[in-house]
């Protein structure tokens, strides 16, 4: 009670201050910066708005206020209160303005309808800097304070946002600003609102811990990547005979008159995709629906031009299509964000319809099998077994490519580097190179007695990004160590212990590891955990820990076998685990020894090794035409350096090609002493790391900065483009 | 019942909107798009509601001087391999049109399984109506009139022989279903909700999907 009442008084002196005339200074730099990306569609469905709440009783008002944050605390001691609040507060002002609204409107007529007022985000944002406005900057900035508090469920989320933003609408009503207002104004008024508050709760409130999106992004990601031979025969949509002369066309750009639904296909994988992929691009609810709207459209536009008006026969299995070919990041958490915190009112007619429709066309692929599509079973198997293959092919090479984007992001000034279909430059200056061949002399040794500096430096650099930055975790870890002598530690179960190789670690496929052997099922969701895995890992709450723990008994219970291939490196199993250690080839010994081997293990490590001589075979295949120009010795001594792990290789033998890293590396050197003692993830991860980040800063700005950035403004205007399609 | 009940807009002022979710249920080409259109577009001095494309169409038709209904028609895609996604649209739906061909018999018996899943998962007050579209193609008919109005009777279901083409009794088919809604009962209904209390948005509860571990939490509905 006592808690509840500090927490109250707080939340109303916090009110009161922002009252004073000084806050209305303080309260606009908080809109000012609001994005100008305002997109536009028109919904002609006006949903009953509220008009005037009767009441006007201040105290009144902040009660209904704080009940509205306060609804979900300490439930035992709130429940008079809330039975009160419950059963007179709300619904009363639920009833009246229901019923105001009745009484109230306006009989309007269709040339009002028809001149419909669109809407203006920063016509909105300027309202709100209006003097009239003051009381209602006022409840926003309590409001978001107060949702900061403390950590909400997904549902309290909804609650309390839907609760406040009927609130807010009610007061935005009787402020001078909006009383006035035609419903069509206010209506404009109210999804402003709805865009400012959830701008500023996004991160909250997108994708939260307390949901699975997350979990369920990543197996979508992973399924569509696994689906990727999907054509549209095996949807059923209709392809013409002269595929090979159209594909041109669309790869060319001259899509003439000649149009046929395959080219639209192929057009639309670019646009339509294009249109999804925007999504991300936006904060508001309101926005990522028009996103999807906008996408709906497109494709309906190039039903029509081919076969005139068409319903959802052959609508749903286009957009299925298109979602499988451009495999928009994050989508289930997108679509679920937009289920919860859109205005139910825009969630009735056709957006809901639309969004339905890629809820389905999700949930299809979600449960895709060879019934499913117009196929085989043996042809489906076969299918997915080869793309699981390619995809583990392509896995390095996406990694060398994600590597240069990322350093020519950051290095804008360097120049960029030639296309992969042009013949590859050299990587290594032949001067730079001798230089470092002699370098690499003193590198086998160095390794054999103490950490590298060099490839310190570099693998600190690249595991400073990969891994949470959880230095205090560490500690703990030893301290965890050294007090059980044990090197499990419950916190971290997934992490690879410090001075473990990273290359017999869970993360990366065991070198024994054939998918071909696997069943499909059970192949999906070695992916799908590794794919979890990796996205796991970039959560920085520690609480995330937990929830992995959990998802891993889950798929313990589920799949045993599978559990034991992948726990192989575990901890608790350093020597089995550890391939590159226990391999006699390998001149790093581990810094720490591991425990004595059992018999059987010692049999199993055996066989492992033939593997594990195999894997370090091919990879060195893989690394010598990637940097031909790059003496064999080198490349052989930074594979062993790396214990094999060939994205970590790649990484090392890509910095080394860096003229800037040798120049640094001169400096740097002496400082730096030790091999960190965190290898565990594998490079792989880095690019990841480094690269979602990067991506999401950039979103970031192109919906939440004022300074006219281009992407902004070039999607407003194809959106506004599209409307008119 | 999610129907919704509007101040007319555009017409007397003390007339009475009643809005309507009409999921759309059949075999693929046995012709749902083009009786919707139909519908639709034969009524086009009215208020018509389509920005996005022809799978989703509202249209509005009045009863009297005072009662107007609108109609939200959805669309599902016929195909067997979409069948396990077809709850998600008529999830609170009040209406429903199951449509057969009557040239192809099979059709049909893909309408009577329509039925039986609406009547047993669907709200249970859902007003159904079948309709056998294609009678302009007499010729050709694989279903009589007798046994598909003796099934709709047994079932409970208004039933029409339509043509999209000729617009043999397409307008007297949502006409139909519109005066079967339980107008008075619903527009006391939505007079007592409180709308913050509805579930929130198009709740959409996905299929079951025994393939997908990680999706055991139910969706939200508050």
């Amino acid at each position: 009670m006592m808690v509840h009442y500090v927490f109250c008084s707080i939340f109303r002196s916090q009110a009161e201050q922002d009252s004073a005339p000084a806050a209305s200074e303080k309260a606009q730099p908080n809109i000012e910066h609001e994005p100008s990306d305002t997109l536009e569609f028109s919904t002609s469905t006006t949903s009953l708005s509220r008009s005037q709440t009767p009441d006007d009783d201040q105290v009144k008002n902040d009660q209904e206020f704080e009940h509205i944050i306060n609804q979900f605390d300490d439930q035992a001691h709130d429940n008079t209160e809330h039975a009160q609040s419950d059963s007179q507060q709300l619904p009363s002002r639920r009833r009246s303005s229901t019923e105001a609204s009745n009484r109230n409107r306006r009989p309007s007529n269709r040339s009002e309808e028809i001149a419909e007022i669109p809407f203006d985000f920063n016509k909105f944002l300027e309202q709100m800097k209006r003097r009239g406005s003051i009381p209602i900057t006022k409840y926003f900035k309590s409001f978001l304070q107060a949702f900061d508090r403390r950590p909400w469920t997904v549902n309290e989320q909804i609650k309390i946002i839907q609760d406040f933003l009927d609130f807010i609408y009610g007061k935005m009503r009787e402020c001078d600003v909006w009383r006035d207002a035609s419903e069509q104004e206010f209506e404009n008024a109210k999804e402003g609102m709805e865009k400012l508050v959830m701008n500023r709760l996004f991160h909250y409130t997108f994708s939260s811990n307390t949901t699975d999106d997350k979990e369920r992004d990543e197996i979508l990601n992973h399924k569509i990547r696994i689906f990727s031979w999907i054509t549209e025969e095996h949807l059923d949509i209709p392809v013409t005979q002269h595929n090979e002369s159209f594909l041109t066309f669309a790869e060319s750009g001259r899509l003439n008159s000649f149009l046929t639904i395959e080219v639209f296909i192929l057009y639309s994988s670019a646009s339509e995709s294009s249109e999804l992929l925007k999504i991300n691009n936006y904060k508001a609810p309101r926005d990522k629906l028009i996103c999807i709207l906008n996408c709906c459209k497109v494709i309906f536009g190039l039903i029509r031009h081919v076969e005139g008006d068409a319903g959802a026969d052959k609508f749903l299995p286009i957009l299925i299509y298109v979602v499988l070919k451009s495999n928009p990041p994050k989508l289930v958490s997108n679509v679920q964000y937009i289920n919860r915190f859109r205005n139910p009112d825009h969630l009735q007619s056709e957006g809901g319809y639309y969004l339905t429709n890629l809820m389905g066309a999700i949930a299809f692929i979600e449960s895709l099998e060879a019934k499913s599509l117009s196929v085989t079973q043996e042809e489906f198997d076969n299918n997915i077994e080869k793309t699981l293959k390619e995809i583990e092919k392509e896995r390095p090479v996406e990694t060398v490519r994600e590597k240069v984007n990322y350093d020519n992001a950051i290095h804008p000034s360097q120049s960029p580097r030639p296309g992969s279909s042009q013949s590859p430059p050299p990587l290594i200056d032949p001067v730079k190179a001798s230089a470092f061949i002699e370098k690499g002399s003193n590198f086998a040794q160095k390794t054999m007695q103490k950490p590298l500096n060099f490839m310190g430096k570099i693998l600190q650099n690249l595991n400073d990004s990969s891994r949470p930055s959880t230095p205090d975790s560490d500690e703990e870890y030893q301290d965890y160590q050294r007090n059980t002598g044990s090197t499990e530690y419950p916190g971290r179960q997934t992490f690879s212990p410090p001075s473990q190789s990273n290359a017999g670690g869970w993360a990366q496929i065991p070198a024994n590891w054939d998918p071909t052997a696997q069943s499909t099922q059970h192949i999906q969701d070695y992916g799908q955990y590794r794919d979890h895995v990796y996205q796991q890992r970039q959560q920085q709450q520690p609480q995330t820990y937990a929830d992995e723990r959990q998802w891993q008994q889950r798929q313990y219970q589920q799949h045993p076998q599978y559990d034991h291939q992948v726990y192989q490196g575990n901890a608790t199993q350093p020597p089995m685990g550890n391939q590159w250690v226990s391999s006699p080839d390998a001149h790093i010994p581990p810094r720490r020894q591991p425990p004595p081997q059992h018999v059987q293990q010692q049999h199993v490590a055996q066989q492992q090794h033939i593997a594990q001589q195999q894997q370090y075979q091919s990879n060195l295949n893989t690394l010598l035409p990637m940097f031909s120009n790059m003496d064999r010795d080198v490349i052989e001594m930074i594979l062993q350096a790396n214990q094999g792990d060939l994205p970590s290789t790649i990484d090392v033998l890509l910095d080394m090609s860096e003229p800037s890293n040798l120049a640094q590396e001169e400096t740097t050197e002496v400082q730096q002493t030790e091999l960190p003692h965190r290898e565990g993830p594998v490079a792989e991860d880095n690019h990841e790391q480094q690269d979602v980040p990067a991506k999401s800063e950039e979103n970031d700005e192109h919906v939440g900065s004022t300074s006219p950035s281009n992407i902004p403004n070039k999607d407003q205007t194809e959106e506004e483009n599209l409307i008119q399609f | 019942m999610a129907a919704r009940q509007q101040q007319q807009q555009g017409t007397p002022a003390q007339g009475k909107t009643y809005q309507f979710k009409l999921v759309l249920l059949g075999e693929s080409a046995v012709g749902k798009s083009s009786l919707v259109m139909r519908f639709v577009k034969d009524h086009f001095d009215e208020y018509r509601e389509s920005t996005i494309g022809a799978a989703f169409l509202a249209q509005t038709i009045s009863l009297d001087d005072n009662t107007t209904v609108k109609f939200e028609i959805w669309d599902t895609a016929g195909q067997e391999r979409y069948k396990s996604l077809a709850p998600m649209y008529y999830r609170n739906a009040n209406c429903a049109v199951v449509v057969y061909d009557i040239t192809q018999a099979a059709s049909l018996e893909k309408a009577k399984a329509w039925v039986n899943e609406l009547q047993r998962q669907a709200d249970p007050n859902i007003v159904i109506a079948l309709a056998g579209n294609k009678c302009d193609l007499d010729s050709r008919r694989a279903v009589e009139t007798e046994t598909a109005q003796e099934y709709a009777d047994e079932a409970g279901l208004l039933f029409f022989e339509t043509s999209a083409k000729s617009a043999h009794n397409v307008t007297q088919l949502f006409t139909s279903i519109a005066k079967k809604m339980p107008l008075d009962q619903l527009a006391d209904q939505s007079r007592n909700k409180t709308k913050g209390l509805n579930p929130r948005g198009v709740d959409l509860s996905r299929p079951a999907n025994p393939n997908n571990c990680a999706c055991k939490k139910s969706l939200i509905v508050l």
